[in-house]
């Protein structure tokens, strides 16, 4: 949840720029989809337009999060049973941090 | 008197947190003063203003309508298309340096009095207290097991805040789109998908921040809040806790000299805290989460009244004043410094070169609407023909005649009566056919452009392009 707040809301603040420039250099009307005009109205493609500048904004901090991983987040297999696993592991059984 | 509040960011650390953080719900308690008059008269002006203006009409349209639907941006007299982006771009330049002014002055003030955040929550939190009661009876409210009295009173305030919220959102899209076409869509009951999405989206974002989100929304998710501190600097008039003249603090009874029980005038009733809307403690410093509000203030001087003390143990003061650096008088003269000079003169002629460029602009405006039903038709002489939309627009006090030419392609020809009249201040639309021999043309689309001449005045003049398309 935190997570996703993280990535959505910065997303959300350059979405909202970049619609406005967007859609302050170019007219819907004047666009053409696949070499089809669009039919769709101005409203509509601006709020589909925001949508698409949202979800692209976001990208490249859901990449930083998954980046950001650590090694523990990755590996699946380790042959240390949970109680064996060292101190500080975050996969040690008695971990209160693990989320898995 | 009441026991001393932990201050919010008091709270442990190294928890999960689920939305920013662990949050305890801040209850501020209400406080009456100087500052929480200025808070009801400016949420009063701003929401007259918010909720009044898309009903006000000018020159038979709504005064104020960013209509993007048409591209077109209504404000009073002045006709903006999108060509006049650079306007809008000098109209947001001045806000933001009148912002740094202001901050650089004295700090929050837009935070604590003008930003929709404060200004939603505090209606909002007057919904909760007409219904819930002040701070300790919604503590307790909280606490309460649910019971019927407990769901109906949590029932009926989140019924009043959604109806306000969707009324919010309503007048929000009312600015965008034209507020009388909103109010036949309501009528009859037929919304446009697009309008109805913003309205919800808009309602919803008023519900969440004002009703739950509140202090987060400044502590974690305002950009501004982030920054604002590099505009302060030691003679910015912040909102400070005069430690020297009320530390050490103690609880004391009113008939009892502090000077002999060795305390400063901060008896620590924590009454401060209780109405901050951050729930933070003012007398550890100035610390970012303060949204420079005053409630603290009047709060503070509330308790200094009824134990006859000097009022203004908490007040609006500089650091350097506080540092005894400059005396309290000077805090005045000194408004006016290297940074502030500099704020003001970029904000003075930024104001400049706005009222100038706004004042030549051409009284001569020339929208081009392709007809999207049909690209291209052919007419029965054999000619190909392009149907176009002009919209005309005189921003000027005076009618025109004027004269329309077309260029772009050798042999277009224009079949529209000239000349075409237009009334002052107003708008036409002219239906407009472009044909030309198709051996003369290449298939593909072409940029055409048309001008518009006022046939008394040579020097009012406009163009506006467009395309033609051959098959
Ligand atoms: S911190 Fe941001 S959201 Fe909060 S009051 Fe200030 S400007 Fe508004
Ligand atoms: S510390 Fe005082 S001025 Fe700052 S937010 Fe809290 S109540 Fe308002």
């Amino acid at each position: 949840m935190q997570r996703a707040i993280w990535v959505l809301w910065p997303a959300f603040i350059v979405g909202g720029i970049t619609e406005t420039v967007f859609f302050t250099l170019f007219d819907p009307e004047d666009m053409r989809l696949f070499g089809e005009a669009i039919t769709l109205s101005r409203s509509a493609v601006y709020t589909l337009g925001f949508f698409v500048f949202w979800m692209l904004a976001a990208i490249p901090s859901v990449l930083t999060c998954f980046f950001q991983r650590s090694a523990a987040d990755i590996n699946h297999l380790c042959p240390l049973e949970p109680h064996e696993r060292p101190l500080g592991c975050p996969k040690r059984e008695d971990c209160d941090q693990c989320h898995q | 008197m009441n026991a001393p509040e932990a201050p919010r960011n008091a709270a442990p650390d190294g928890i999960v947190a689920d939305l920013y953080e662990v949050r305890r719900t801040i209850h501020p308690r209400s406080v009456h003063g100087w500052f929480a008059n200025w808070r009801i008269a400016l949420v009063l002006i701003t929401q007259l203003v918010f909720y009044g203006l898309p009903w006000l009409n000018w020159n038979g349209r709504q005064a104020v309508l960013f209509e993007l639907a048409a591209r077109k941006f209504y404000i009073f007299g002045l006709v903006l298309w999108p060509q006049d982006f650079i306007y809008l771009t000098a109209l947001l330049i001045i806000c933001a340096l009148s912002l740094f002014l202001f901050t650089a002055v004295a700090g929050r003030l837009w935070c604590g009095y003008a930003c929709p955040q404060t200004v939603y929550t505090e209606i909002f939190l007057w919904i909760e207290r007409v219904i819930e009661g002040d701070r300790m009876q919604r503590m307790r409210l909280d606490r309460a097991p649910w019971n019927l009295s407990k769901s109906w009173k949590k029932a009926s305030k989140h019924g009043l805040w959604i109806a306000l919220s969707l009324w919010t959102g309503f007048t929000f899209v009312g600015y965008f789109s034209p507020m009388h076409d909103l109010v036949s869509a309501v009528q009859g009951l037929h919304f446009s998908p697009w309008e109805s999405f913003w309205i919800l989206f808009y309602g919803f974002t008023t519900y969440g921040n004002a009703g739950w989100m509140r202090e987060q929304v400044c502590l974690y998710m305002c950009p501004y809040a982030r920054f604002q501190s590099v505009m302060f600097d030691p003679d910015t008039l912040v909102i400070t806790y005069d430690a020297p003249r009320g530390d050490p603090r103690g609880a004391r009874s009113r008939s009892a000299d502090r000077k002999t029980l060795g305390i400063g005038d901060c008896v620590d009733c924590g009454i401060c805290v209780q109405a901050c809307p951050t729930g933070i403690d003012i007398r550890r410093g100035l610390q970012y989460e303060c949204i420079g509000c005053a409630a603290c203030i009047d709060g503070c001087n509330q308790v200094m009244d009824k134990l006859g003390y000097q009022r203004g143990l908490i007040r609006y003061s500089t650091e350097n004043a506080v540092r005894g650096r400059v005396d309290e008088r000077s805090i005045v003269r000194r408004v006016w410094r290297p940074r502030t000079l500099v704020y003001g003169a970029l904000l003075f002629a930024i104001c400049a070169a706005f009222v100038t460029a706004l004042s030549m602009r051409v009284p001569l405006k020339l929208d081009v609407i392709r007809d999207r039903a049909t690209l291209m038709r052919e007419t029965s002489d054999g000619l190909i023909e392009n149907v176009y939309q002009l919209q005309i627009m005189n921003t000027g006090e005076e009618p025109r005649s004027l004269l329309l030419t077309v260029s772009g392609i050798p042999g277009l020809r224009l079949m529209t009566p000239q000349p075409i009249a237009v009334a002052p201040a107003s708008s036409l639309s002219v239906p407009v056919e472009l044909r030309i021999d198709p051996a003369s043309v290449t298939p593909g689309s072409h940029a055409v452009r048309f001008e518009l001449v006022d046939s008394a005045h040579a020097n009012v003049r406009t163009t506006a392009k467009t395309m033609f398309y051959v098959r």
